[in-house]
Protein backbone atom coordinates (compact mmCIF):
# COMPACT_ATOMS: atom_id res chain seq x y z
CA UNK A 1 0.00 0.00 0.00
CA UNK A 2 1.15 3.65 -1.15
CA UNK A 3 1.01 6.51 0.64
CA UNK A 4 -1.54 7.78 -1.84
CA UNK A 5 -3.68 5.12 -0.63
CA UNK A 6 -3.84 6.36 2.71
CA UNK A 7 -7.68 7.61 3.66
CA UNK A 8 -8.04 10.78 4.31
CA UNK A 9 -7.49 12.52 7.73
CA UNK A 10 -10.24 12.92 9.62
CA UNK A 11 -9.59 16.75 10.12
CA UNK A 12 -10.08 17.00 6.31
CA UNK A 13 -12.57 14.99 5.90
CA UNK A 14 -16.14 16.51 6.10
CA UNK A 15 -17.94 12.83 6.67
CA UNK A 16 -16.07 12.71 10.17
CA UNK A 17 -18.05 13.28 13.34
CA UNK A 18 -17.93 17.06 13.41
CA UNK A 19 -17.27 17.19 17.04
CA UNK A 20 -13.67 15.20 16.83
CA UNK A 21 -13.10 16.89 13.51
CA UNK A 22 -12.85 20.26 14.60
CA UNK A 23 -11.01 18.57 18.07
CA UNK A 24 -8.89 17.65 16.07
CA UNK A 25 -7.90 20.11 14.11
CA UNK A 26 -7.16 22.47 16.57
CA UNK A 27 -5.43 19.84 18.77
CA UNK A 28 -2.92 19.42 16.27
CA UNK A 29 -1.75 23.29 17.13
CA UNK A 30 -1.74 22.55 20.85
CA UNK A 31 1.55 22.81 22.19
CA UNK A 32 3.68 23.28 25.56
CA UNK A 33 5.02 26.86 26.79
CA UNK A 34 7.75 28.16 25.49
CA UNK A 35 8.90 28.19 29.26
CA UNK A 36 8.16 24.51 29.50
CA UNK A 37 10.28 23.35 26.44
CA UNK A 38 13.13 25.27 28.01
CA UNK A 39 12.87 23.86 31.14
CA UNK A 40 12.12 20.58 29.55
CA UNK A 41 15.19 20.81 27.50
CA UNK A 42 17.41 22.03 30.86
CA UNK A 43 16.39 18.87 32.52
CA UNK A 44 16.86 16.69 29.70
CA UNK A 45 20.40 17.75 29.34
CA UNK A 46 21.15 17.81 33.08
CA UNK A 47 19.48 14.13 33.19
CA UNK A 48 21.52 12.70 30.31
CA UNK A 49 25.01 14.52 30.78
CA UNK A 50 25.12 13.51 34.55
CA UNK A 51 26.36 10.18 35.42
CA UNK A 52 23.86 7.74 35.08
CA UNK A 53 24.02 7.27 38.79
CA UNK A 54 22.92 11.21 39.04
CA UNK A 55 20.76 11.59 36.06
CA UNK A 56 17.08 10.63 38.18
CA UNK A 57 18.02 13.93 40.50
CA UNK A 58 19.20 15.80 37.99
CA UNK A 59 15.28 15.73 36.84
CA UNK A 60 13.28 17.55 39.26
CA UNK A 61 10.55 15.15 39.16
CA UNK A 62 9.55 11.97 38.80
CA UNK A 63 11.52 10.06 36.25
CA UNK A 64 9.45 6.53 34.97
CA UNK A 65 10.59 3.04 35.59
CA UNK A 66 11.41 2.70 32.01
CA UNK A 67 13.95 0.31 30.33
CA UNK A 68 16.74 2.47 30.59
CA UNK A 69 16.47 3.18 34.85
CA UNK A 70 15.35 0.09 35.68
CA UNK A 71 18.38 -1.66 33.87
CA UNK A 72 20.38 0.09 36.53
CA UNK A 73 18.37 -0.77 38.97
CA UNK A 74 18.25 -4.26 38.30
CA UNK A 75 22.17 -4.08 37.54
CA UNK A 76 22.22 -2.72 41.52
CA UNK A 77 19.98 -4.84 42.45
CA UNK A 78 21.90 -8.08 41.34
CA UNK A 79 25.44 -6.74 41.53
CA UNK A 80 25.69 -5.24 45.28
CA UNK A 81 22.23 -6.28 47.55
CA UNK A 82 22.04 -9.68 46.78
CA UNK A 83 26.05 -9.59 47.50
CA UNK A 84 25.48 -7.50 50.91
CA UNK A 85 22.75 -9.41 52.15
CA UNK A 86 24.84 -12.57 51.61
CA UNK A 87 27.44 -10.84 53.49
CA UNK A 88 24.90 -9.94 56.28
CA UNK A 89 23.86 -13.60 56.60
CA UNK A 90 27.11 -15.03 56.81
CA UNK A 91 28.07 -12.22 59.59
CA UNK A 92 24.24 -13.45 60.88
CA UNK A 93 23.35 -10.01 61.00
CA UNK A 94 19.27 -9.55 59.22
CA UNK A 95 18.87 -6.51 56.57
CA UNK A 96 16.07 -5.02 57.58
CA UNK A 97 13.34 -5.87 56.16
CA UNK A 98 11.09 -2.68 54.81
CA UNK A 99 14.40 -2.03 52.89
CA UNK A 100 14.65 -5.18 51.33
CA UNK A 101 10.74 -5.63 50.58
CA UNK A 102 10.89 -1.95 48.63
CA UNK A 103 14.49 -2.25 47.51
CA UNK A 104 13.51 -2.66 43.33
CA UNK A 105 11.26 0.55 43.73
CA UNK A 106 14.11 2.78 45.30
CA UNK A 107 17.12 1.27 43.18
CA UNK A 108 14.99 2.14 40.15
CA UNK A 109 14.81 5.93 41.34
CA UNK A 110 18.82 5.91 42.29
CA UNK A 111 20.81 3.78 40.30
CA UNK A 112 24.31 2.09 40.88
CA UNK A 113 27.11 3.62 42.10
CA UNK A 114 29.89 3.66 39.84
CA UNK A 115 31.97 1.61 42.34
CA UNK A 116 29.49 -0.29 44.92
CA UNK A 117 30.28 -0.24 48.39
CA UNK A 118 28.75 -2.60 50.66
CA UNK A 119 29.37 -0.12 53.62
CA UNK A 120 27.70 2.78 51.86
CA UNK A 121 24.90 1.27 49.40
CA UNK A 122 22.92 -1.06 52.12
CA UNK A 123 22.28 1.99 54.32
CA UNK A 124 21.49 4.37 51.52
CA UNK A 125 18.52 1.88 50.40
CA UNK A 126 17.25 1.31 54.15
CA UNK A 127 17.59 5.21 54.35
CA UNK A 128 15.41 6.12 51.40
CA UNK A 129 12.77 3.47 51.91
CA UNK A 130 12.72 4.09 55.56
CA UNK A 131 9.24 4.23 57.37
CA UNK A 132 10.23 7.55 58.88
CA UNK A 133 9.59 9.26 55.31
CA UNK A 134 6.05 8.71 55.62
CA UNK A 135 5.50 11.06 58.00
CA UNK A 136 7.47 13.58 55.72
CA UNK A 137 6.17 16.55 54.26
CA UNK A 138 5.79 15.96 49.90
CA UNK A 139 8.54 18.81 49.26
CA UNK A 140 10.91 17.16 51.79
CA UNK A 141 10.32 14.01 50.40
CA UNK A 142 11.14 15.04 46.93
CA UNK A 143 14.07 17.47 47.56
CA UNK A 144 15.73 14.91 49.90
CA UNK A 145 15.95 12.61 46.87
CA UNK A 146 13.75 10.51 44.25
CA UNK A 147 10.42 10.39 44.96
CA UNK A 148 8.97 7.78 46.53
CA UNK A 149 5.71 5.81 46.30
CA UNK A 150 5.63 4.45 49.80
CA UNK A 151 4.42 1.05 50.64
CA UNK A 152 1.98 1.38 52.78
CA UNK A 153 0.08 3.51 50.20
CA UNK A 154 -2.85 1.31 48.64
CA UNK A 155 -3.19 3.38 45.44
CA UNK A 156 -6.79 2.58 44.97
CA UNK A 157 -7.70 3.90 48.40
CA UNK A 158 -5.64 7.02 47.23
CA UNK A 159 -7.07 8.08 43.93
CA UNK A 160 -10.44 7.12 45.89
CA UNK A 161 -9.34 10.11 48.57
CA UNK A 162 -8.37 12.05 46.17
CA UNK A 163 -11.42 12.09 43.93
CA UNK A 164 -13.57 12.28 46.98
CA UNK A 165 -11.89 15.56 47.94
CA UNK A 166 -12.59 16.72 44.00
CA UNK A 167 -16.34 16.07 44.51
CA UNK A 168 -16.08 17.67 48.23
CA UNK A 169 -14.47 20.85 46.87
CA UNK A 170 -17.16 21.04 43.91
CA UNK A 171 -19.89 21.26 47.12
CA UNK A 172 -17.78 23.81 48.93
CA UNK A 173 -17.41 21.14 52.21
CA UNK A 174 -13.89 22.56 52.45
CA UNK A 175 -13.66 20.82 55.72
CA UNK A 176 -14.40 17.82 54.66
CA UNK A 177 -11.54 18.29 51.74
CA UNK A 178 -9.22 19.21 54.44
CA UNK A 179 -9.44 16.66 56.52
CA UNK A 180 -9.60 13.58 53.12
CA UNK A 181 -6.20 15.65 51.90
CA UNK A 182 -4.29 15.37 55.11
CA UNK A 183 -5.07 11.68 55.70
CA UNK A 184 -3.73 10.83 51.93
CA UNK A 185 -1.37 13.07 52.34
CA UNK A 186 0.28 10.57 55.51
CA UNK A 187 -0.32 8.08 53.80
CA UNK A 188 0.42 8.52 50.31
CA UNK A 189 2.76 11.85 50.22
CA UNK A 190 4.12 11.18 46.91
CA UNK A 191 1.60 8.86 44.94
CA UNK A 192 0.36 9.24 41.83
CA UNK A 193 -2.12 12.00 42.17
CA UNK A 194 -0.54 14.07 44.93
CA UNK A 195 -0.42 16.95 42.98
CA UNK A 196 -4.12 16.52 42.48
CA UNK A 197 -4.63 16.71 45.99
CA UNK A 198 -2.56 19.58 46.83
CA UNK A 199 -4.22 21.58 44.46
CA UNK A 200 -7.56 20.87 46.21
CA UNK A 201 -6.08 21.57 49.29
CA UNK A 202 -5.04 24.58 48.35
CA UNK A 203 -8.09 25.57 47.04
CA UNK A 204 -10.09 24.61 50.01
CA UNK A 205 -7.64 26.63 52.45
CA UNK A 206 -8.52 30.11 50.03
CA UNK A 207 -12.07 29.58 49.93
CA UNK A 208 -12.29 28.75 53.55
CA UNK A 209 -10.11 31.89 54.27
CA UNK A 210 -7.16 30.10 55.61
CA UNK A 211 -4.88 31.91 54.16
CA UNK A 212 -1.87 31.66 55.56
CA UNK A 213 -1.83 28.19 55.70
CA UNK A 214 -3.25 28.65 51.96
CA UNK A 215 -0.20 30.17 51.19
CA UNK A 216 2.57 27.62 52.83
CA UNK A 217 1.13 25.19 50.91
CA UNK A 218 1.34 27.30 47.79
CA UNK A 219 4.70 27.43 48.18
CA UNK A 220 5.41 24.23 48.84
CA UNK A 221 3.48 22.98 46.23
CA UNK A 222 5.53 25.44 43.63
CA UNK A 223 8.42 24.00 44.66
CA UNK A 224 7.46 20.77 44.57
CA UNK A 225 5.47 20.82 41.03
CA UNK A 226 7.45 23.60 39.67
CA UNK A 227 5.88 22.69 35.89
CA UNK A 228 2.73 21.67 36.89
CA UNK A 229 -0.44 23.03 34.56
CA UNK A 230 -2.59 23.45 37.95
CA UNK A 231 0.03 26.44 38.94
CA UNK A 232 -1.29 29.39 36.48
CA UNK A 233 -5.02 28.28 37.59
CA UNK A 234 -4.00 28.44 41.59
CA UNK A 235 -2.05 31.72 40.93
CA UNK A 236 -5.42 33.09 39.54
CA UNK A 237 -7.22 31.74 42.43
CA UNK A 238 -4.66 33.51 45.05
CA UNK A 239 -4.74 36.63 43.44
CA UNK A 240 -8.38 37.00 43.99
CA UNK A 241 -8.26 35.91 47.14
CA UNK A 242 -5.72 38.29 47.75
CA UNK A 243 -7.67 41.73 46.07
CA UNK A 244 -10.74 40.84 48.38
CA UNK B 1 13.05 18.13 9.01
CA UNK B 2 14.60 16.68 11.81
CA UNK B 3 15.97 13.85 9.69
CA UNK B 4 18.00 16.04 7.59
CA UNK B 5 19.02 17.80 11.10
CA UNK B 6 20.63 14.55 12.32
CA UNK B 7 22.55 13.43 9.07
CA UNK B 8 23.56 17.47 8.37
CA UNK B 9 25.20 17.91 12.39
CA UNK B 10 28.42 16.35 12.68
CA UNK B 11 27.81 17.54 16.49
CA UNK B 12 25.18 14.71 18.38
CA UNK B 13 24.76 18.04 21.05
CA UNK B 14 23.55 20.44 17.98
CA UNK B 15 21.76 18.22 16.42
CA UNK B 16 20.18 16.80 19.31
CA UNK B 17 18.75 20.76 20.31
CA UNK B 18 17.76 21.03 16.58
CA UNK B 19 15.88 17.29 17.10
CA UNK B 20 14.19 18.47 19.96
CA UNK B 21 12.71 21.75 18.84
CA UNK B 22 11.56 20.14 16.24
CA UNK B 23 9.43 17.54 17.91
CA UNK B 24 9.04 18.91 21.11
CA UNK B 25 5.43 19.58 20.54
CA UNK B 26 4.32 16.50 18.46
CA UNK B 27 5.98 14.09 21.38
CA UNK B 28 4.15 16.13 23.87
CA UNK B 29 0.75 16.61 21.80
CA UNK B 30 0.87 12.62 21.18
CA UNK B 31 2.21 11.42 24.82
CA UNK B 32 -1.18 13.17 26.36
CA UNK B 33 -3.38 11.69 23.17
CA UNK B 34 -1.83 8.14 24.43
CA UNK B 35 -2.99 8.58 28.43
CA UNK B 36 0.04 9.69 30.00
CA UNK B 37 -1.85 12.19 32.65
CA UNK B 38 -1.27 15.86 32.51
CA UNK B 39 0.40 15.84 36.16
CA UNK B 40 2.83 13.65 34.69
CA UNK B 41 3.51 15.12 30.61
CA UNK B 42 6.62 16.84 31.69
CA UNK B 43 8.42 14.24 33.11
CA UNK B 44 7.46 11.17 29.80
CA UNK B 45 8.40 14.07 27.26
CA UNK B 46 12.01 14.72 29.25
CA UNK B 47 12.27 10.69 29.59
CA UNK B 48 11.49 10.67 25.48
CA UNK B 49 14.32 12.78 24.86
CA UNK B 50 16.71 11.67 27.49
CA UNK B 51 16.62 8.17 25.71
CA UNK B 52 16.85 10.18 22.43
CA UNK B 53 19.59 11.63 23.36
CA UNK B 54 21.31 8.74 24.97
CA UNK B 55 21.10 6.78 21.48
CA UNK B 56 21.12 9.42 18.98
CA UNK B 57 24.97 8.35 18.21
CA UNK B 58 23.47 5.22 17.31
CA UNK B 59 21.02 6.25 15.42
CA UNK B 60 22.02 5.15 11.66
CA UNK B 61 19.45 7.30 9.58
CA UNK B 62 17.67 4.03 8.06
CA UNK B 63 14.51 5.02 9.53
CA UNK B 64 13.06 8.40 9.53
CA UNK B 65 13.83 10.31 12.50
CA UNK B 66 9.78 10.38 13.37
CA UNK B 67 9.52 7.10 13.13
CA UNK B 68 11.95 6.45 15.69
CA UNK B 69 11.13 9.36 17.95
CA UNK B 70 7.44 8.33 18.03
CA UNK B 71 8.14 4.47 18.45
CA UNK B 72 10.54 5.51 21.83
CA UNK B 73 7.32 8.55 22.92
CA UNK B 74 4.69 4.68 22.31
CA UNK B 75 6.77 2.94 24.94
CA UNK B 76 7.32 5.56 27.15
CA UNK B 77 3.55 6.49 27.33
CA UNK B 78 2.69 3.07 28.04
CA UNK B 79 5.44 2.86 30.79
CA UNK B 80 3.47 6.30 32.50
CA UNK B 81 0.14 4.69 31.93
CA UNK B 82 0.95 1.52 33.69
CA UNK B 83 2.94 3.70 36.68
CA UNK B 84 -0.35 6.08 36.75
CA UNK B 85 -2.89 3.18 37.37
CA UNK B 86 -5.47 5.85 36.45
CA UNK B 87 -6.21 4.34 33.02
CA UNK B 88 -9.31 7.17 32.68
CA UNK B 89 -8.53 10.18 34.50
CA UNK B 90 -10.71 13.09 34.98
CA UNK B 91 -9.69 15.50 32.08
CA UNK B 92 -8.24 18.22 34.08
CA UNK B 93 -9.85 18.53 35.81
CA UNK B 94 -11.76 21.45 33.89
CA UNK B 95 -11.92 22.59 37.49
CA UNK B 96 -8.76 24.88 37.40
CA UNK B 97 -10.03 26.21 33.84
CA UNK B 98 -13.47 26.61 35.39
CA UNK B 99 -13.03 28.03 38.74
CA UNK B 100 -10.73 30.34 37.16
CA UNK B 101 -10.01 32.81 34.64
CA UNK B 102 -11.09 32.84 30.35
CA UNK B 103 -7.98 35.10 30.47
CA UNK B 104 -6.21 31.56 31.45
CA UNK B 105 -3.52 30.76 28.55
CA UNK B 106 -2.82 31.57 24.96
CA UNK B 107 -3.17 28.49 23.30
CA UNK B 108 -6.22 26.99 26.18
CA UNK B 109 -8.52 26.43 23.11
CA UNK B 110 -6.16 24.43 21.33
CA UNK B 111 -5.05 22.45 24.90
CA UNK B 112 -9.04 21.98 25.29
CA UNK B 113 -9.33 20.72 22.21
CA UNK B 114 -6.30 18.01 22.74
CA UNK B 115 -7.91 17.15 25.74
CA UNK B 116 -11.58 16.71 23.49
CA UNK B 117 -9.66 14.41 21.39
CA UNK B 118 -8.01 12.84 24.41
CA UNK B 119 -10.87 11.96 26.13
CA UNK B 120 -12.55 10.43 23.20
CA UNK B 121 -9.81 8.31 22.92
CA UNK B 122 -10.23 7.05 26.55
CA UNK B 123 -12.09 4.21 25.74
CA UNK B 124 -9.90 2.36 22.83
CA UNK B 125 -7.59 0.11 23.25
CA UNK B 126 -4.02 0.75 22.97
CA UNK B 127 -3.42 -0.31 19.93
CA UNK B 128 -5.91 1.02 17.76
CA UNK B 129 -5.53 4.42 19.78
CA UNK B 130 -1.90 4.17 19.20
CA UNK B 131 -2.36 4.17 15.05
CA UNK B 132 -5.36 7.00 15.54
CA UNK B 133 -3.35 9.04 16.99
CA UNK B 134 0.16 8.82 14.75
CA UNK B 135 -2.27 8.76 12.17
CA UNK B 136 -4.51 11.81 12.68
CA UNK B 137 -2.80 13.79 14.95
CA UNK B 138 0.31 13.10 14.06
CA UNK B 139 0.26 12.80 10.03
CA UNK B 140 1.93 9.90 9.75
CA UNK B 141 1.48 7.68 6.72
CA UNK B 142 0.19 4.08 7.79
CA UNK B 143 3.38 2.74 6.24
CA UNK B 144 5.24 5.15 8.64
CA UNK B 145 3.04 4.00 11.44
CA UNK B 146 3.69 0.31 10.58
CA UNK B 147 7.25 0.84 10.48
CA UNK B 148 6.82 2.55 13.89
CA UNK B 149 4.33 0.37 15.97
CA UNK B 150 6.11 -2.76 14.53
CA UNK B 151 3.22 -4.03 12.73
CA UNK B 152 2.24 -5.45 9.18
CA UNK B 153 0.86 -2.33 7.31
CA UNK B 154 -2.34 -3.91 6.70
CA UNK B 155 -2.75 -4.08 10.53
CA UNK B 156 -1.89 -0.46 10.76
CA UNK B 157 -4.82 -0.02 7.80
CA UNK B 158 -7.37 -1.94 9.86
CA UNK B 159 -6.62 -0.52 13.63
CA UNK B 160 -7.25 2.40 11.83
CA UNK B 161 -10.59 1.54 10.35
CA UNK B 162 -11.82 0.15 13.43
CA UNK B 163 -11.04 3.20 15.76
CA UNK B 164 -12.72 5.13 13.32
CA UNK B 165 -15.78 2.73 13.61
CA UNK B 166 -15.56 2.81 17.39
CA UNK B 167 -15.15 6.62 17.54
CA UNK B 168 -18.08 7.68 14.58
CA UNK B 169 -20.41 5.37 16.60
CA UNK B 170 -19.47 6.98 20.00
CA UNK B 171 -19.76 10.35 18.61
CA UNK B 172 -23.32 9.73 16.95
CA UNK B 173 -25.31 9.74 20.41
CA UNK B 174 -23.20 12.47 21.75
CA UNK B 175 -23.50 14.70 18.64
CA UNK B 176 -27.84 14.42 19.35
CA UNK B 177 -27.29 14.16 23.08
CA UNK B 178 -29.34 12.21 24.50
CA UNK B 179 -30.95 11.12 21.41
CA UNK B 180 -32.38 7.49 21.09
CA UNK B 181 -29.79 4.73 20.70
Amino acid sequence: MTEQQDPTRWADDPSAPDSLRSALRAARRASPTPEAVDSMLANVERAAGQPAGQAARGAPSTPPPTQGTWHLGAKFWLGVLIPVCALALLLGRTTPPRASDNAPRAIARDPAPAAPDCAVSAPRVAAVTAPAALSAPIHEAVDGGARIVLPACDAEAHQRRVSSAQSKLREGDFAAVLSLARADRSRCPNASMAEDRERVAIEALVRSGRDAEAMARWRAFRRTFSRSLYTRALEVIIERRSLR
Amino acid sequence: MGESLVAMSPSPQLSFEALYRAHISDVWRMLFTLGVRESDLADACQEVFVIVLRRLPEFDGRAKVTTWLYAIALRVAAGFRRKAHVRREQLVEESPEQSSDSRLDEGLDERRALARVRDALEALDDDRRAVFVLFELQELTLKEIAETVGCPLQTAYSRLLSARKFLAQRAQPSATQGGAR
